[in-house]
C-alpha cells in the first residue's frame, strides 16, 4: 500500500509539473501579425472609410488589452485594411492614477506619430492596476524603446499639453453613455465590453448598409 | 483509514470548489462580469495564465472537483458494502476504497501544487489577487490534507 501511495504521489507531481509547463508555454508572448493600415494620430484606417469605430479604453484595463490583441487585429484585417472602417481610439482613463499617466504618454507619442506602437506596447506591458507599469519613468523608457524624441516626449509629459484632449475624449464618451472600458461606438450604437467578434461584425455590417 | 468525517470534508469542499470553478468557467465563456472583491479577479482571469493550451483553467478545476466528487461517492458506497461472507480474508474488491482514497489524494495534491504555482503568478507577476482563485486554492489544499490524513493512517504499518 505504501508503494502504491508513492506511485500516486509521483503521478500527482508529474501531472502538476506537466500542467505548469503547459501553462508557461501557453503564456509565452505571441507573435503579432502585422497588418499594414494607414494611421494618423489616434486613428487607424482610411479617412474616407464609411464607418467609424470609436473605442473608449483605459490602458490598465485587461479587457481592453484583450480587445487590442484579439478582435482588433481581426477587424484590421477584414474591415480596416479594406477601407470599410476607420478606428479611432479615445482615452477613457478611469481605473487609477497610472491610467491617466498612460493616457498622457500615449497622446504624447501620438504627437510624434507613434501612437499605435505605443498603444500596443502599453497593452503588452500592462500588469495590473497602479502596479507601476505606467509610472512616468517607465513611460520614458517605453518612448526610448520606440525611438521617440526623448526631450520632446519628456516635455510633453511634464507640460500637461495633452490633458485637454484627454478631457475631451472622456466628455465625448460620457455623451455616448460610456461608463466603463472598453466601450465602442459604431454608427451611433454603443457596445459595452470586449464582446465576441460577431457582435462587432454585426454592428459594422449594419452601419455599412446604412451608409450605402 | 478514512472516516465519515474525512468523506464529508472532501465531499463538501469539492462541492463548493465545483461551484466556484463552474462560476468562473461560466463567466469566462459568457464574457459576463465577475463578481469580485477589488479588481484582481478581472486582471487574473484575463491574463494569459488563465488559459492552458486553449482550455480555461476554470474548466480544469471544475473537472478535477467533479472527478473528486465522483470518486468520494464511489469510495463511500464501497466502504459501506457488507463484506462477502464472514471470512477475514476479504476479496480483492475490498482494496478499492484505498485506491480511490489514494486517487483523490493524488488529484488534490496535483491541484494544490498547480494552485500554488498560480498563486505565485498572481503575487509576483500579475500583482493582482483573484479572491475566487484563492478560495479554490484553499479548498483543494484542504481536500489534499484531509485525504492525506486518512490515507497515511491507512498506509501506516
Amino acid at each position: 500500500m505504501r508503494r502504491t501511495l508513492v506511485l500516486f504521489i509521483a503521478g500527482a507531481v508529474i501531472v502538476a509539473g506537466g500542467l505548469i509547463g503547459l501553462s508557461l508555454y501557453s503564456a509565452r508572448p505571441q507573435k503579432t501579425e502585422v497588418v499594414v493600415v494607414p494611421a494618423q494620430g489616434t486613428t487607424k484606417g482610411s479617412p474616407t472609410a464609411p464607418v467609424t469605430l470609436m473605442e473608449f479604453a483605459d490602458f490598465q484595463c485587461s479587457h481592453c488589452a484583450d480587445f487590442a490583441s484579439g478582435t482588433l487585429r481581426r477587424l484590421e484585417r477584414e474591415y480596416v485594411a479594406t477601407g470599410k472602417v476607420r478606428v479611432v481610439f479615445r482615452q477613457f482613463p478611469v481605473l487609477g492614477q497610472e491610467s491617466v499617466w498612460a493616457a498622457i504618454g500615449a497622446e504624447c507619442a501620438a504627437k510624434q506619430g507613434k501612437f499605435w506602437a505605443f498603444h500596443d506596447l502599453l497593452f503588452r506591458v500592462r500588469r495590473g492596476v497602479d502596479a507601476g507599469a505606467f509610472l512616468p519613468a517607465r513611460l520614458l523608457a517605453y518612448a526610448r524603446e520606440l525611438g521617440l524624441d526623448q526631450e520632446a516626449f519628456r516635455a510633453c509629459l511634464q507640460s500637461g499639453q495633452v490633458v485637454e484632449k484627454i478631457r475631451e475624449d472622456i466628455q465625448e464618451g460620457v455623451k455616448y453613455g460610456v461608463e466603463g472600458t472598453p466601450s465602442f461606438v459604431i454608427g451611433g450604437r454603443l457596445i459595452v465590453g470586449n464582446q465576441p467578434y460577431e457582435v462587432f461584425k454585426e454592428a459594422i455590417e449594419e452601419a455599412l448598409a446604412q451608409a450605402r | 483509514m478514512w472516516t465519515n468525517r474525512h468523506r464529508w470534508i472532501v465531499a463538501g469542499a469539492s462541492s463548493v470548489g465545483a461551484g466556484i470553478s463552474g462560476y468562473l468557467a461560466y463567466t469566462k465563456v459568457s464574457g459576463s462580469s465577475l463578481l469580485c472583491v477589488g479588481r484582481g479577479c478581472e486582471i487574473v482571469n484575463s491574463s494569459p495564465f488563465a488559459v492552458v493550451m486553449g482550455v480555461p483553467v476554470a474548466f480544469l478545476g471544475l473537472g478535477m472537483y467533479l472527478a473528486i466528487i465522483f470518486l468520494v461517492t464511489w469510495e463511500t458506497l464501497l466502504s459501506h458494502r457488507r463484506p462477502i461472507g464472514s471470512s477475514p480474508h476479504l476479496p480483492p474488491l475490498a482494496l478499492h476504497p484505498f485506491l480511490l482514497q489514494a486517487a483523490i489524494f493524488a488529484m488534490a495534491l496535483a491541484g494544490t501544487i498547480y494552485s500554488a504555482y498560480l498563486t505565485a503568478i498572481e503575487l509576483f507577476w500579475l500583482r493582482a489577487i483573484c479572491s475566487w482563485c484563492v478560495a479554490s486554492a484553499i479548498l483543494v489544499t484542504a481536500i489534499a490534507a484531509t485525504s492525506a490524513h486518512g490515507v497515511l493512517l491507512r498506509a501506516s504499518p
